[in-house]
């Protein structure tokens, strides 16, 4: 429902944007930054379940983005570009911290977890609250990852990336990154199936 | 539009369109967790100021480093130095035939002295063997015409000496 104003009137394409906003139209850029915006920090927050340091991340990756801007090549897909350099920003993140991930450190941020999961028109407490049960259950399983996993995971999910691009993303084989998903999905619907 | 248009590659054979990720996004999408409101301030900001000083740069547009022209240009000079030096080596080196001809005008001013002291000795045998070396000396001294005009006389005269003693 959100989504539709968006829909309706033609938006140019990622790459055509980047290519403005190199040529110096800022405009573009903050078209790009609120397409991509919540993409790109759920996939950092996701994988570092740390309010600050997804915040500090996003601002880098963002940052690389404006400096690379006169250098960008239309060659791949922005959305895949963009990605690769969120992922080489939590490389370096995990790498730099060795920050333990838990659900119970996100959870000290204060994340205010979720209203309701499916069916938003669906009027139903009782429904209602089954789907943010769901919800909930989703996102912790989705935190319980391993971090090869899930960072597979978020690049398919938020960035809607193909295997062949999250495995170019993440440095890896079509092979492993397609394992790594296979893995991640067969978790995470086991894990839905435990909740159920 | 909402849900991935391409994710089957990693999805198990058989699996629905997705359901797992549509899943996911809403449970994210609904989640109220927002990057903090400075950081869109910051990296706003960050845009306009690398906008701006792409356009400074833009403006000022300074002969590119990576600009073919330069390559060019230097490849064109140092072909050209190239060129006149290896000429210039050439003609000093080659330089010494072209007086070449000077000798044999100078011969004939050569040749009188000569013969006079070998005629003095009375000796037509001695004219054969000492003529053959004459002319090679002004050749490889590459002296100009009026040089070896000067020089001759004196390996003549040797030569007219060695003959008399020959003779004696």
């Amino acid at each position: 429902m959100r989504r539709m104003p968006e829909a309706a009137q033609p938006e140019p394409a990622d790459e055509t944007l980047m290519q403005r906003y190199a040529a110096g139209d800022v405009h573009a850029f903050e078209r790009l930054y609120a397409r991509h915006e919540m993409k790109i920090w759920r996939y950092l927050y996701r994988s570092v379940c740390n309010q600050a340091t997804a915040d500090e991340l996003m601002q880098e990756v963002w940052f690389a983005v404006c400096r690379s801007a006169a250098r960008y090549q239309p060659s791949a897909r922005f959305t895949t570009w963009l990605f690769t350099l969120a992922h080489h920003r939590l490389i370096d993140s995990h790498r730099r911290a060795r920050a333990a991930r838990s659900l119970e450190a996100a959870r000290e941020d204060g994340e205010p977890w979720v209203d309701a999961l499916a069916d938003p028109g669906s009027p139903d407490p009782a429904r209602q609250a089954e789907a943010q049960q769901d919800a909930d259950a989703l996102l912790q399983a989705v935190e319980r990852l391993p971090p090869e996993q899930r960072d597979a995971f978020l690049l398919q999910a938020e960035g809607e990336l193909s295997v062949e691009e999250i495995a170019a993303a993440s440095g890896v084989s079509f092979e492993t990154a397609k394992s790594r998903l296979r893995y991640a999905r067969a978790s995470l619907r086991q894990a839905l199936q435990a909740h159920a | 539009m909402n849900g991935p248009t391409h994710i089957e590659d990693g999805a198990e054979p058989g699996d629905g369109p997705d359901e797992l990720e549509r899943a996911y996004q809403r449970a994210s999408e609904r989640a109220a967790v927002r990057p903090g409101p400075q950081v869109r301030e910051a990296i706003l900001a960050q845009a306009r100021r690398a906008a701006a000083a792409s356009a400074h740069q833009a403006g000022v547009s300074p002969p590119a480093a990576n600009d073919a022209r330069w390559h060019w240009q230097a490849a064109a000079s140092v072909a050209a130095v190239g060129l006149v030096g290896l000429l210039s080596w050439h003609f000093a080196r080659v330089a010494p035939p072209s007086p070449a001809p000077a000798p044999a005008a100078a011969v004939p001013t050569i040749a009188p002295p000569a013969p006079l002291v070998a005629s003095g000795a009375k000796q037509p045998a001695a004219a054969p063997v000492a003529m053959p070396p004459i002319p090679e000396q002004p050749r490889a001294s590459a002296a100009p015409p009026a040089a070896a005009a000067l020089r001759a006389p004196a390996p003549a005269a040797a030569l007219g000496a060695r003959a008399t003693m020959r003779a004696a």
